[in-house]
Formats: structure tokens, sequence, C-alpha cells
């Protein structure tokens, strides 16, 4: 039999479960919201990093790339501005010096809790970092020869990628005759991409829209923008067939190559040949072409006669050939990379 | 005990039952709710990543087959008939996506609670047309 102290019992039970209850829900709503902030805080991050990063690849601004692609995911500026701390040290902001080869990203916010407010939490730290390379692996606009590659690449001999008197490029006569580019492939028709050595078709991929483009329009793209990404975004198959740009010289390549920030010991990746350059049957145009062997890796040794005023760039092959995308070694893309990432970086 | 006093304990049992179940399935709801939405999000990034960094390389994969290897098979625990639409990203093998173009990933699903407490409350189902990520081709 209840005495007159143990009435009401079940109610105190009642309102302390209910309580506690209550706070358990809370406590998960509010932590799943903190975790769902973070993660939609760092894949924000990652993409805005790697896309800003692809930018100053391409001599644009960075900075603002980083804002737009932030805000586009709902990351308002107050996560990225201003900058709070440097280096390794960034805890907000966007750093990037200029010249090396990896920009630091930082967001740091809060977002106000629902439940943990009842105990004066009112908000919980949102941070995330991410730290990108500048550059990819700098495909270059230039078919190299089999011959000299290989012998490059087994006797560490020096050859001219770019330069007068080169065996390494498509012409060694006096006159450099052309380059190429990934972004047009001689194939059979629009409908039918299988190699075609007579050229039919000039398949243009983007920024390249209309066959055969104009001779000013490749010279425009290869001299400002392949090395510095924009020839990372085709990967010409082994048997692809490749038409010849004329019209390039070697100081313009050369100074594209640098404004690119291919310095004495940048690597970077070019097109194998076999050394041959097919001219079509006279019916079919001009578009001389050659075939793709696959893909090399060199080291730039030397940029002569200097820096700033190149028209030969001389590098050593060291490796290849490769013959698929994946054999490459590294990604072709601007890339995340490790904050304390060691090695010029 | 006297005899009005008995069976207290089961009246007041019964009577907090109801608001103790619509608690507990108010919270399995929410968490599924929280994981449809974890899971849309995660899974739209990576395929708009895969996108954005999407080379073409011969090997007859397009921009969208990329896309949707990325994407995975995510479960949705509370959604039906969820689709995912990526613009812009074409399904030739030969296309390329404009470098610094914006692309979308698009979860649409309805949102569908199980129990009888939700469901037609609170303005449940509801459709979700969310884009969940945003990327630049690069």
């Amino acid at each position: 039999m209840k005495d007159r102290s143990q009435k009401g019992q079940s109610l105190v039970l009642l309102a302390v479960g209910f309580t506690a209850l209550a706070a358990s829900l809370g406590l998960a709503i509010d932590g799943w919201h903190w975790r769902r902030e973070m993660d939609r805080a760092q894949r924000a991050l990652n993409e805005a990093c790697g896309y800003a990063a692809a930018v100053v690849w391409q001599g644009g601004n960075g900075y603002a790339a980083f804002q737009n692609s932030l805000q586009a995911n709902g990351i308002g500026p107050e996560a990225y501005a201003p900058n709070e701390g440097t280096g390794l040290g960034l805890r907000r902001g966007y750093e990037y010096d200029g010249y090396s080869r990896s920009i630091f990203t930082a967001l740091k916010s809060k977002t106000e809790t629902y439940f943990l407010q009842i105990i004066g939490w009112n908000t919980l730290p949102v941070v995330a970092w991410e730290r990108c390379t500048t550059t990819g692996a700098f495909v270059s606009p230039v078919a190299v020869d089999i011959l000299p590659f290989q012998d490059s690449l087994d006797n560490g001999t020096w050859i001219q990628v770019v330069g007068q008197g080169s065996e390494a490029r498509i012409d060694s006569g006096e006159n450099y005759r052309g380059v190429v580019f990934p972004f047009i492939w001689c194939v059979n028709s629009a409908s039918d991409y299988t190699p075609n050595t007579n050229c039919p078709y000039a398949a243009p991929f983007w920024p390249v829209y209309e066959s055969p483009p104009s001779a000013q329009t490749l010279k425009n793209l290869l001299a400002e923008y392949c090395w510095a990404g924009l020839c990372n975004r085709v990967f010409t198959p082994v048997g692809t067939r490749l038409p010849i740009v004329s019209g390039n010289s070697d100081n313009q390549l050369c100074h594209a190559a640098v404004e690119a920030g291919l310095i004495p010991g940048a690597e970077f990746v070019a097109i194998i040949y076999d050394g041959e350059v097919v001219s079509p049957d006279p019916s079919y145009g001009g578009w001389e072409n050659i075939g793709v062997l696959g893909w090399g890796k060199f080291r730039v040794v030397d940029l002569q006669p200097s820096e700033n005023n190149c028209n030969s760039l001389v590098a050593v092959a060291i490796g290849g050939v490769y013959s698929s995308l994946q054999e490459i070694p590294g990604p072709l893309k601007t890339r995340e990379i490790p904050w304390d990432a060691q090695g010029g970086w | 005990m006297r005899k009005k006093e008995q069976g207290q304990g089961l009246v007041e049992f019964a009577l907090t039952l109801p608001i103790m179940l619509m608690v507990l399935l108010g919270i399995f709801e929410i968490g599924m709710l929280y994981s449809d939405l974890v899971q849309a999000n995660a899974s739209a990034h990576n395929a708009v990543h895969a996108a954005v960094v999407h080379i073409v390389d011969g090997s007859g994969k397009s921009c969208y087959d990329r896309a949707m290897e990325a994407l995975g098979e995510p479960v949705f625990l509370m959604a039906e008939g969820s689709t995912f639409t990526i613009e812009p990203c074409s399904d030739d093998p030969y296309w390329v996506g404009p470098m610094g173009a914006q692309v979308v990933g698009t979860w649409v699903f309805t949102i569908n609670p199980v129990d009888f407490v939700f469901h037609n409350n609170f303005g449940f189902p509801v459709t979700v047309n969310l884009p969940f990520f945003k990327g630049n081709f690069r």
C-alpha cells in the first residue's frame, strides 16, 4: 500500500525520464547538425581549393575562383575572410604567394546549436583545411621523336624539345614547321573517330569549336594556354593522328612554357611519335599529321639563351613511353596534397 | 492499496506510451532523414568532382559515365524514386567540359515517412529537388 510520500512517484520518474530522453535527442540533433556542417564545409573547400589552383595555373585570379566556388556551395564570406594565420598556421582564408606551387585554404566559422543553447552552448566551431597544387603535369603541345627520346631516357642525353635544329621535334630543318596539341584529332568523320592519316575530318575539342580551326586560333591557344593546363583535358590514346599546327615560333612556345612556370627542374609530359610526318593525299587537304606512340616524361635542364628570352627548351627524358593515362606518374590536374607536404610544394 | 488506486500505473503507462513512441519514432525518422541528406550530399560531391576532373582519354567513357561511377548507389532510407542529374556533363565520350564552367549535381527524391504520425502530417511526403553540390571544370 502506498503511503502519502509515495504518491506522484511515477510522475516524477516520468518527468525525469522525459527530460533525459529530450536531452539525448537534443544532443543527437545538435551533434548530427554539427557533423553535417563540418562535412559540407570540407567538401566545399576541397572543390574551391582545386578550382582556385587550376585558375592560378591558367594565370587567372585564384581568389575570385575560390570565393565563387565556395559561395556556389552556400559558404558565406564570414567563413573565409579575413585571413587568420599564415602558411601552415593558416586557420581561415586563402593564401598564395604568387610563385609557390601550392595554395593554402581554410574555413573557420560557427554553427548555431538548437538544444545545447539550454545549457548556454550557443555555437559549435566549423573548420576545414585544404592545400592544393597549382600545377599538374605540364602537358606540352610538342611531339617528340621516339629515337632521341629513347636515347635520352637510356643515356641521359639532353635534347632540345623546342628550338632550332632539334632532332627531337617534328622537323629537324632550320624552320620550325609546327607543333601538335591534343585538341584536334584526324579522324574519319564527325560520327566516326577512327584515326585517319588523310585527315578527312579534323575533330575539334573544347576550346576549339570550328573544324578546321583557323591557324590563328590554334596559335593563340598553344602559346597562351596549352602549357598551363589547357592540354590536360584530353589524353590522346595510342594510334591517334594529330595534325601539325604550323606558325608557332620557338620563341613564342618557349615564352609560353616559362610563363606557365616551366623552369629548370620542372617536369613535363610530351607526346611521343614515331618520327614520321604523313602528308594526306592531295584531294583531302593539307593536314600533315603524326601518329601518337604514347607519352613521355621530361625534366627541364635549361632554357637558352636565357630564361627571360628563350628560344630553346632543353630537357632530359625521365620516364615513358606511357601508353595510358593511368601509367603517367602523378595526376595531370591540380589536386589536393597533404597540409604539411614537403619537397618544393 | 485502496481499491481506487489499483491499476493506476497501468493507466499512466498507457497514457505515456503513445507519446514515448512518437518521440522514439521521431528520433528514428530524423536519423533516417539526416542519413539521406548526408548520403545525397556526399554522393553528389563525388559525382561532381569526377566530372570536373574528367579527361577525354579515348577509353569510351564519358563525363557522365565517370560521374555515375563516382556517384555509386547510395541507399536512401526514407526517400523514394530518387534520380540524380548532373549538368553540364555529356554522355558523348569525346565531349570536353569547358574550363571553369559550373557543374551542378542535383538529387530529386520524395521523403516519405514510414509511420502514421509523420506520414500525411507535418507536410509529408515532400519532394526534395536540391542542387546538392556545385563544382567547376578544371
